[in-house]
């Protein structure tokens, strides 16, 4: 068997922000032994305003490390700091969304069920206090996890929030040093051919890029696989998503925690991400908000005028890769992005697409299983920002029918029906489902012979213990002034 | 907290199933809920089960069985994998291991580097990159270590008699009651249509809140009381017949189960302490009973020492298996042929999405739902991973394997298959039992090859490929030929320091 001729020998990142930067230095350096060459067509006059911050989960982190970009210095560059969660406001509860794990092991029931069983409907929230990621964030503590199971700090995971625009500019900079062709162009000029796809591209300046594979980065106008290639775009008409954003820096220095925080209003969500240098705020409108009012509050609210507003579109395309062309982020698709980034997601379609990995040959098949895995994906993120939405005193009928059938048996059982793909870990779905006032009727029927007072004996100890470890932890301002200070700070 | 609805568990049927379910439930449910088993002496038993995988013992730990106890009370022998011969041409023969073969490498998978190499290097087969085949080839056996390079999983060929024994005594020890008796007739609750009670032959009548069907293919409650339709699978599964018989201990215990294609279906070699487990699995409109049973008797490799039981049956489960207040576990559910030894596994899946979903006070309904969701997906991936054995076959040597190759076979398998055969990639799941390494096994054993492998692999020149491979599998050797035989293994009562999961191999997945 010697296909090595049919190798993809050239790909072509076509779009702008972060997506696009991301994807060809991911592209650039996880290819680097396939002598695939990369090049990245910038579009300059595209009207696509992106995010302010980057809030990422660990898998950011992750890729970072996997790019070859130190940790430390991205953090200094983009101003960034580090987050253990995402701590929510709703109008009757706070909670802490962690992005670790809290550790414990079943016994025999999984941890939550311990909740279920010892406490009254009421406290079952409690479970979410038993991650020493909230225990941190309560006291603006940060530490780096540690690979010792014995330790407590190995549930810790973390991510980042990083100022967007720096990280573009020093993803050129990491794409420079990888040899990705850089070309700049007002617009494009997309040359189809029915049988392989994209056949070639012109730039504004005549240049033609041709390749053997084309990543559309181009955000929802899906320049490529949209435009030129004509898949349909499948809208997303739940009511419940929030159909316009609003961005805005407040300049004042904030004070740092090791968390971003999200509020529920009455007509949208409000998330404050702090930098070292300065804060984004967003608000996602609901459908039923006026805009022009929810505008102007907006801009009371922060003391800006500088309010960026963008326009959001959900929904998927028929397919994300067709022929020889794969669409990343909103090019692809938007399910929302209180949970996870585009970025985020396109980072984990390219991994996906990566494990597939085509040639030049047509792969029918090998892009049905990606399209498949793609849209488990696209509709589990869809479906945790439904519940984002829904209101609980209107109970389940409200829901779709997938979330409503997850959510009846979580109601009955405390449990977690799977989702095709699974996109957070199990124990944060739980600690979500809880912080919304989500309750399970019963617990695992193994506990039903534990006492609740041993129980609740146990869960002291463990408590106990986890805010010692967090108060022994630095504080966020110690860490990142020893590990990644921005140099003018 | 139970509420009244569910205190009273009746069991219709005992053998594997039944006192699996009654030692689970005595075990993990509240002690007020009572546990009653109905079953017969006069109906005998198919004794599912012989031959199982890794999951058992998940099971056993949860209900606190020690592994060597339950070694001796039923006879087992240790299990790494199942050898599949014929199964491609007549003359093919691989394993099926509970191991991972090879490990990714910079993220492309091993396979990958592997079909590079195939052409050129015949000598190194895919078992050659698996420690749990390499110990089963050579008649060995230790348990895997914590935290070792290459994990796998074990699993046991067992006395399915001896193991309902063993559990009816745990059962009834920890207040399971067992009531001798026929059922006569079934009771029904005039305004839910649910079952009220049970009448045996004797008169006795015995009431319930949850019926929980064991009563092999009769299906009593479920089928012939409730009407649950059977779906078959016939078409795509036409076996519908077993001749099995045990023969005298062999003198070499295998690690392995043998499953040997013969020109109608398939014979089972199943090796336990001191007895071996045969079958003639075949399509009765190709073979006829006593064709079938000679065939067996030819093919023994030690004297026999029971009369051929015959069983019949046919492919396929019901519609559901949680109807009103009635579950169906075991053969009263469905049936796939035991090729993957997954019965006692779709018996144990059963018994614990019962337990997960168990019905408290009004969630009757979301818990039948749940239960039947479940178990759906479990005996379509069960399906259409057995249905992959007999398509793929490259057999010429009869109408019944010629057919099997050319017949229709269910979408969710047709686009597998497409999917491997055009880029060599294995369709990703992550609910359903088998994995990448089992697909792996039967695609290359039963000569399913690619016609492109990933690029990146494909790059490489063969000889840069090969010298890593070649130590790999000098490595794999060296380790299987450095663990005790299997006998040996036995006498030393191995068992695994680490927890057994619901894993097929031993950590690596799942």
């Amino acid at each position: 068997m010697d296909n090595s001729g049919q190798a993809l020998q050239h790909i072509a990142v076509v779009g702008q922000g972060l997506v696009a930067w991301g994807a060809a230095v991911t592209l650039a350096e996880l290819l680097k032994g396939a002598g695939v060459g990369i090049t990245l067509v910038v579009l300059t006059d595209e009207e696509s305003p992106t995010a302010l911050v980057e809030v990422g989960q660990p898998a950011l982190l992750d890729w970072l490390n996997r790019v070859g970009l130190n940790e430390a210095e991205v953090l200094a560059r983009c101003g960034g700091l580090y987050c253990l969660g995402m701590d929510y406001h709703l109008a009757q509860s706070n909670f802490f969304l962690p992005y670790g794990r809290h550790g414990i092991r079943p016994a025999p029931a999984t941890f939550e069920h311990e909740f279920f069983r010892a406490y009254s409907i009421d406290e079952q929230a409690r479970f979410n206090e038993y991650f020493l990621a909230t225990q941190m964030a309560r006291r603006n503590r940060f530490a780096f996890p540690v690979n010792d199971p014995r330790s407590v700090n190995s549930t810790l995971r973390y991510g980042a929030r990083l100022d967007t625009g720096a990280l573009c500019e020093l993803l050129q900079e990491r794409a420079q040093a990888l040899g990705v062709i850089i070309a700049r162009s007002t617009n494009i000029h997309v040359e189809v051919n029915s049988e392989q796809g994209i056949a070639q591209l012109y730039l504004s300046d005549e240049r033609i890029v041709q390749a053997d594979f084309y990543i559309d980065a181009t955000g929802p106008a899906s320049r490529l696989l949209g435009e030129a290639l004509a898949v349909r775009f499948e809208e997303e008409n739940r009511a419940s998503l929030w159909p316009t954003r609003l961005s805005a820096r407040l300049p004042s220095k904030p004070s740092w925690q090791p968390f971003a925080s999200i509020r529920r209003e009455d007509e949208c969500w409000i998330r404050r991400s702090s930098l070292q240098q300065h804060t984004v705020v967003e608000s996602w409108l609901s459908m039923q908000a006026n805009e022009e009012k929810a505008h102007s509050a907006f801009e009371s609210m922060i003391g800006a005028s500088s309010v960026q507003l963008m326009r959001e579109r959900y929904g998927l395309r028929e397919a994300s890769w067709q022929q020889n062309c794969l669409a990343l982020g909103k090019a692809a698709g938007h399910p929302g992005e209180l949970l996870a980034s585009e970025w985020h997601r396109a980072y984990q379609a390219l991994l996906l697409w990566l494990e597939l990995y085509p040639d030049r040959s047509s792969r029918t098949a090998l892009s049905a299983e990606f399209n498949r895995r793609e849209r488990a994906r696209y509709i589990g993120w869809l479906e945790l920002h439904e519940l984002h939405s829904i209101d609980l005193t209107r109970g389940l009928d409200q829901c779709s029918e997938s979330l409503r059938w997850r959510l009846e048996v979580f109601q009955s059982f405390g449990r977690l029906w799977p989702f095709d793909e699974q996109l957070i870990n199990h124990e944060a779905l739980i600690a979500l489902l809880l912080g919304f006032g989500w309750r399970a009727a019963h617990g695992d029927i193994l506990l039903d012979a534990v006492s609740a007072e041993s129980i609740q004996k146990k869960h002291k100890k463990i408590y106990m213990t986890l805010v010692a470890a967090a108060e022994r932890m630095p504080t966020l301002d110690q860490v990142v002034r020893q590990h990644c200070l921005m140099t003018d700070n | 907290m139970i509420s009244g609805a569910s205190r009273r568990v009746v069991i219709v049927g005992g053998g594997t199933s039944g006192w699996m379910t009654a030692a689970a439930l005595s075990r993990m449910l509240p002690a007020e809920v009572s546990i009653q088993l109905i079953e017969s002496e006069k109906i005998g038993t198919v004794g599912v089960g012989e031959a199982t995988i890794p999951h058992i013992r998940y099971f056993n730990a949860l209900l606190g069985i020690d592994e060597l106890e339950f070694i001796q009370a039923t006879q087992a022998t240790y299990k790494l994998a199942i050898q599949f011969v014929g199964w491609g041409s007549e003359s093919s023969r691989y394993m099926h291991p509970f191991s991972d073969f090879g490990g990714d490498v910079h993220g492309i998978g091993f396979h990958h580097y592997w079909l590079k190499l195939r052409e050129q290097c015949p000598e190194l087969s895919f078992d050659e990159f698996s420690l749990a085949a390499q110990a089963a080839l050579a008649g060995r056996f230790a348990p895997p270590l914590i935290d070792a390079d290459f994990g796998y999983g074990y699993a046991f060929h067992l006395d399915a008699s001896r193991y309902a024994a063993y559990l009816r005594r745990y059962a009834e020890q920890r207040g399971v009651r067992r009531i001798e008796g026929r059922v006569q007739s079934v009771q029904h609750h005039p305004q839910s249509g649910d079952i009220a009670s049970i009448t045996l032959e004797t008169g006795t009548e015995i009431a319930g809140n949850l019926f929980i069907d064991c009563s092999g293919y009769r299906s009593l409650l479920l089928a012939q009381t409730l009407g649950v339709p059977f779906q078959s699978w016939r078409h795509w599964l036409p076996c519908d017949r077993a001749v099995a018989m045990a023969s005298d201990a062999l003198a070499e215990l295998p690690s392995f189960t043998r499953a040997t294609a013969t020109p109608s279906g398939w014979q089972w070699r199943i090796p336990l302490q001191e007895r071996t487990g045969n079958g003639q699995v075949y399509c009765s409109s190709q073979l006829s009973d006593d064709e079938a049973c000679a065939q067996l008797c030819t093919a023994l490799n030690s004297e026999p020492i029971t009369e051929p039981n015959l069983i019949r049956f046919e492919a396929g489960c019901r519609r559901h298996s949680w109807e009103k207040n009635c579950i169906a576990i075991g053969l009263s559910s469905g049936f796939l042929e035991p090729l993957e030894s997954t019965s006692i596994y779709l018996i144990q899946m059963a018994i614990f999405k019962l337990i997960e979903f168990f019905p408290r006070t009004n969630f009757l309904a979301t818990s039948r739902e749940a239960f039947n969701r479940w178990m759906e997906v479990e005996y379509h991936s069960v399906r259409d991973f057995i249905i992959l054995h007999y398509h793929l076959n490259q057999r010429q040597d009869s109408e019944f394997w010629r057919s099997c190759a050319a017949m229709d076979i269910p979408e969710s398998l047709r686009r597998k298959i497409a999917l491997f055969r055009e880029s060599a990639a294995v369709e990703f799941y992550d609910h359903g039992l088998f994995a990448r390494p089992s697909w792996l096994a039967v695609y290359f054993g039963q000569g399913c090859y690619p016609s492109r492998i990933d690029a990146r692999a494909d790059r490489l020149s063969v000889a840069a490929t090969k010298l890593p491979l070649v130590r790999l599998a000098q490595e794999l050797r060296e380790l299987a030929a450095s663990m005790p035989s299997h006998r040996e293994a036995l006498s030393r009562s191995s068992v695994a320091a680490a927890t057994p999961s619901m894993n097929l191999y031993g950590g690596r997945y799942g």
